[in-house]
């Protein structure tokens, strides 16, 4: 088949980026800014600076889909317990920010749905309360008490989950081809609908690339973590560390039915994909919001979506 | 032979027993104008394009100052020649018979509608003019269209 | 060769528990003789007469050719009204291993009904000698309904007439009972579907609960009127006497149907149907009297008479799709067809024969003769609109499918032009989510972009296929539009050069016939219903030939 699969990888990565939706972007942020402003000065001293995270943070974002998270970290002494530091932030964001936007308690965070705005776009912002374990032990090691919400993350019925955020977000940094096969597999679940978590998907494929020898262009990275996937989320003894604290094991999250669907779904997408290369295009579609703005300044151009023949117009005059 | 252009950052090869057998269909046709379609395939970091092949015109017009080719019933060859090899069609040449290898404002005309042409999936299509005599090539330039413009590679 | 008799003689002699109580005879038919059955568990033997035909070991029609009866065992379950006992045996064409099977099948009938007296948990319906009246048959089907009878609860029944046939070479007129109405004016509508239900009455019968079967040994339907002297009450046939005074003179002499309700199995009755003729009810009136002195008040009671039995059937859900259905977690769901031509019309018929019970089609286009070959229409219907005649024809399949035409232009132009419209959209959303499955089978790619882009909660449910109907492409749930598209553009064959046009080049089609199509949509709805009945995840998928082996079809999943 003549459709080169990076190649067209390549695209799908480009009409997804975030580069695209600048402007929806400066209006997260500035959203995000705003939020974190008022909680400055609504808990003072009784927190440390709220800082951010999220995929956007992580370089895993897509234009299709993303979040700002703010990590708000409390101080020991600031609330008796974790419960109340939740309510008691909620309770703060629905007064503040209720009658712009809808404002709703999550499994370990709050989340902000402004009001959809004239350009019709929607922003979202999840604050996400977490504590220190002893007074100061946060400035030394950045870990945190989150307060969880309707525990069906994990198996244990625990009412908290003990992580470092930081620590995540460290766990990416500079792995850029680690990103690139975790923007491609995000874009193939929003796309289809798949119901994996996105912490997962990153935290395995990091972990492919780290395991096996995952190499080659764009498309055979690709498929060399959807192998690693495809064989290992089925065994039973394979583990998932939360970065953030190596007793968390998000493998926990999938059940055995799960697991099996995801080592199917790998399979198949596989297979398809070799069988006939334009598979890949139903899988992992471009953006066709912004196919025609690709023109960078260098190197030969090709058409996205193409990945066909290129024939001449019918007839031309030359001088 | 590898030539570059520094606008788009690029290089192109070209074998130079290909550009001879070109000039040399194109000295044929001396005193009138001639040309066809250009073949290559591009690296994979789209650097770098190599001219594989060319295919001439089923029906043309020449005359000294004006070449018209029509590419009619060679969409089959095109497709063949991208599911064989993934090789694209990635632009024209034509000869400038006693004449300076610039580009007319008809050729510029010629390469903005290639560009548009939902058929190309190429943006950056190539020109090729050849300066010919009645028996020798006396110069060729390649140009690289981009954004309106054809610049040329040195 | 020795001769069949003899072999008869013994095969069954040889039996351990059979013993031949007196030589075999033979005549022009058949071959009977008497025999003894005794094994351990019985007190004492049995005795049967029996008869073989002269097919035997072959079965007559759908009959076992060997015949065992005794009339005293009449009470037992599986005997017949002469005493002949059914007996399940299996199939063999050797005449020795034939016997040698029936006879044990006897014996396990023995054990099974005489000694264990088991009651089986089928309901087996009582028997009775159905026939014609005045030459023609009456036949009546039943659904459930909402309702539970008391004993003696009687009143009239709402009839509704449907076409007229032949049953074994007599005529017959077909009915469905629609409603029960209460003598005290409660009325109980039947489950049928709205139209059945809806449509007017056409014709009147009475009807009687009398709880227990109106039969000897509760399987032999009584033969005369007098047996039904005690069942019926008192307040009922009075009822009927002056239900026929008042119809006697425009009805004299026109059949009348009479049906008595009895509990079968579980909360499940049963209606058996007599025929009455209005002129000729047996009901005999004896003057009441005081002391010696008439009243002038009569007392009616049923008198002599042969009982005609109709026929009735019970076409409730449960047993109109009880040879087969489609999982519940489909048939349940409130399903929109957008396009009823050749795919679209395949799925709405099938999933109608396998039970599903709300259906909605839309189609702007007209139907044609042309089109019939390869799709669901009929002929003698002419030309209609498409979704108008899908409707009636799943209306015609099914009593239990609410099928109707949604808005044809909503998907054609309405939606085209609003989808993206805010506040309109969301509309459009909600009037669709009101479906729990919506199946475009309309190929109209816009169509499919637009219902892709509305992301609805619904299931929906994309079909097409390829020219010559080399495959099969569904679209489930996920992701549709751009699967289904790459499919067509870029990964299969699609060969659009070689249509059909029927008239001009402005409408063609696809090349296929009825068997290719209903091939491939056949086992798409098989795979989508495995889907469901599992609960696993819809994937996309694509039906297509198997290389080596075109004939075999094979499913892809995505």
């Amino acid at each position: 088949m003549s459709l080169k699969k990076q190649e067209y990888l390549s695209n799908v990565l480009s009409t997804h980026r975030m580069s695209h939706v600048e402007e929806l972007v400066n209006k997260f942020k500035a959203k995000r800014d705003e939020v974190k402003t008022t909680l400055q000065d609504k808990y003072g001293s009784d927190i440390y600076s709220p800082f951010d995270s999220g995929s956007f943070k992580k370089h895993t974002a897509i234009n299709i889909k993303f979040d700002l998270d703010i990590v708000v970290p409390f101080k020991r002494n600031s609330f008796d317990t974790l419960e109340k530091m939740f309510d008691d932030l909620y309770e703060y964001l629905e007064a503040e920010f209720g009658d712009v936007a809808e404002v709703r308690k999550q499994k370990v965070s709050i989340g902000l749905l402004f009001k959809t705005d004239d350009d019709g776009d929607d922003v979202n912002l999840d604050v996400v309360p977490g504590r220190e374990f002893n007074q100061d032990q946060y400035s030394e090691d950045r870990k945190l008490n989150l307060h969880l919400r309707n525990n069906t993350i994990f198996t244990s019925d625990s009412t908290y989950i003990q992580t470092n955020i930081q620590e995540q977000i460290e766990h990416i940094n500079g792995k850029s081809d680690e990103r690139m096969v975790i923007r491609l597999l995000k874009i193939w679940k929003h796309y289809n609908n798949e119901d994996f978590k996105s912490f997962l998907i990153e935290l395995i494929t990091i972990k492919a690339f780290k395991k096996d020898d995952i190499s080659g262009n764009l498309w055979e990275k690709l498929e060399g973590v959807m192998n690693y996937i495809k064989e290992n989320v089925i065994k039973e003894d394979f583990k998932l560390k939360d970065p953030g604290n190596s007793n968390n094991n998000v493998m926990d999250t999938l059940d055995n039915a799960e697991r099996t669907n995801l080592s199917n779904r790998m399979e198949t997408l596989i297979d398809r994909i070799n069988n006939n290369a334009q598979n890949i295009k139903s899988y992992f579609p471009l953006n066709d919001d912004f196919e025609d703005e690709e023109s960078s300044s260098e190197g030969y151009g090709i058409k996205i979506g193409s990945g066909i023949a290129s024939t001449p117009p019918s007839t031309e005059r030359f001088g | 032979m590898k030539i570059k252009n520094h606008t788009r950052k690029v290089e192109l090869n070209i074998d130079e027993n290909l550009l001879e057998d070109i000039a040399s269909i194109g000295i044929k046709h001396y005193p009138n104008e001639f040309g066809g379609f250009l073949i290559g395939e591009y690296s994979n970091n789209f650097k770098n394009l190599n001219i594989t092949d060319f295919i001439l015109p089923n029906s043309y017009k020449g005359s000294p100052y004006l070449f018209e080719r029509s590419a009619l019933g060679l969409e089959e060859k095109f497709e063949n020649i991208f599911k064989e090899k993934g090789n694209y069609y990635i632009g024209e040449w034509h000869t400038h018979p006693s004449s300076s290898t610039k580009f007319s404002k008809t050729d510029l005309d010629a390469m903005i509608n290639i560009a548009n042409c939902e058929t190309v999936t190429i943006k950056n299509p190539i020109l090729l003019i050849l300066s010919v005599s009645k028996t020798t090539l006396n110069h060729y330039t390649f140009y690289i269209y981009d954004d309106k413009k054809l610049t040329p590679y040195e | 060769m020795a001769n069949r008799i003899d072999i008869i003689d013994k095969t069954i002699s040889k039996l351990p528990f059979v013993k031949v109580l007196n030589t075999l005879e033979q005549d022009e038919f058949s071959i009977k003789g008497n025999v003894e059955i005794d094994f351990e568990k019985l007190n004492k033997p049995l005795s049967f007469s029996f008869e073989i035909s002269e097919i035997y070991p072959f079965r007559h029609y759908d009959s076992e050719s060997i015949k065992f009866k005794n009339v005293d065992l009449i009470k037992y379950g599986h005997v017949m009204g002469d005493g002949s006992i059914c007996i399940h045996t299996s199939h063999n064409i050797n005449l020795k291993k034939k016997l040698t099977i029936d006879f044990h099948s006897l014996k396990n009938w023995i054990l099974k009904y005489y000694i264990s007296n088991e009651d089986d948990d089928n309901y087996e319906h009582i028997i009775c000698n159905e026939t014609s009246f005045k030459g023609c048959h009456y036949s009546y089907m039943f659904t459930d309904v909402e309702h539970t009878f008391s004993k003696d609860d009687f009143g009239e029944v709402s009839l509704f007439q449907l076409e007229n046939g032949i049953y074994k070479k007599e005529g017959i007129t077909n009915y469905i009972i629609q409603k029960f109405d209460l003598k005290n004016k409660t009325q109980i509508e039947c489950n049928w579907s709205e139209i059945y239900n809806r449509s007017l009455r056409t014709h009147t019968g009475v009807f009687y609960f009398c709880e227990n079967p109106p039969a000897v040994h509760g399987r032999f339907a009584f033969q005369n009127w007098e047996n039904l002297d005690g069942y019926l009450s008192e307040d009922f046939i009075n009822h009927l006497q002056r239900f026929e005074k008042q119809n006697l003179k425009k009805f004299r002499g026109k059949a009348f149907p009479l049906f008595l309700g009895y509990k079968t199995i579980g909360n499940d009755i049963h209606w058996q149907v007599i025929i009455l003729e209005i002129g000729d009810f047996p009901i005999k009136r004896t003057p009441k009297r005081e002391g010696r002195r008439k009243t002038g008040d009569f007392k009616y009671s049923i008198k002599s008479g042969k009982i005609i039995w109709g026929i009735t059937n019970n076409s409730s859900y449960k047993y109109f799709f009880g040879r087969g259905a489609f999982s519940k977690s489909l048939t349940e769901k409130k399903i929109l067809i957008i396009g009823v031509g050749a795919l679209g019309s395949m799925v709405a018929k099938t999933l109608t024969r396998c039970g599903c019970k709300n259906i909605n089609v839309a189609d702007y286009d007209i139907k044609k003769p042309e089109n019939i070959c390869r799709s669901e229409y009929l002929f003698n219907l002419g030309v209609n609109d498409k979704s108008e005649e899908m409707v009636r024809i799943l209306t015609a399949i099914s009593p239990f499918v609410e099928a109707k035409v949604a808005n044809n232009d909503y998907f054609q132009t309405i939606i085209k032009m609003l989808y993206d419209k805010k506040g309109i959209k969301e509309q459009f959303i909600r009037d669709l989510n009101k479906n729990d499955l919506v199946i475009d089978c309309t190929t109209d790619d816009d169509l499919m972009y637009i219902l892709d882009s509305l992301d609805l909660d619904c299931d929906s449910i994309n079909l097409s296929i390829t020219n010559h109907s080399k495959e099969l492409v569904c679209g489930f749930n996920n992701n549709i539009y751009s699967f289904v598209k790459n499919q067509f553009d870029n990964v299969l064959d699609n060969d659009t050069k070689d249509l059909y046009n029927p008239t001009g080049c402005w409408d063609p089609t696809f090349k296929a016939s009825y068997n290719d199509i209903s091939l491939l949509v056949q086992m798409a709805l098989r795979h989508i219903n495995i889907v469901y009945s599992d609960g696993i995840r819809p994937n996309n998928f694509v039906i297509k030939q198997d290389d080596k082996f075109p004939s075999n079809l094979i499913i892809e999943e995505y």
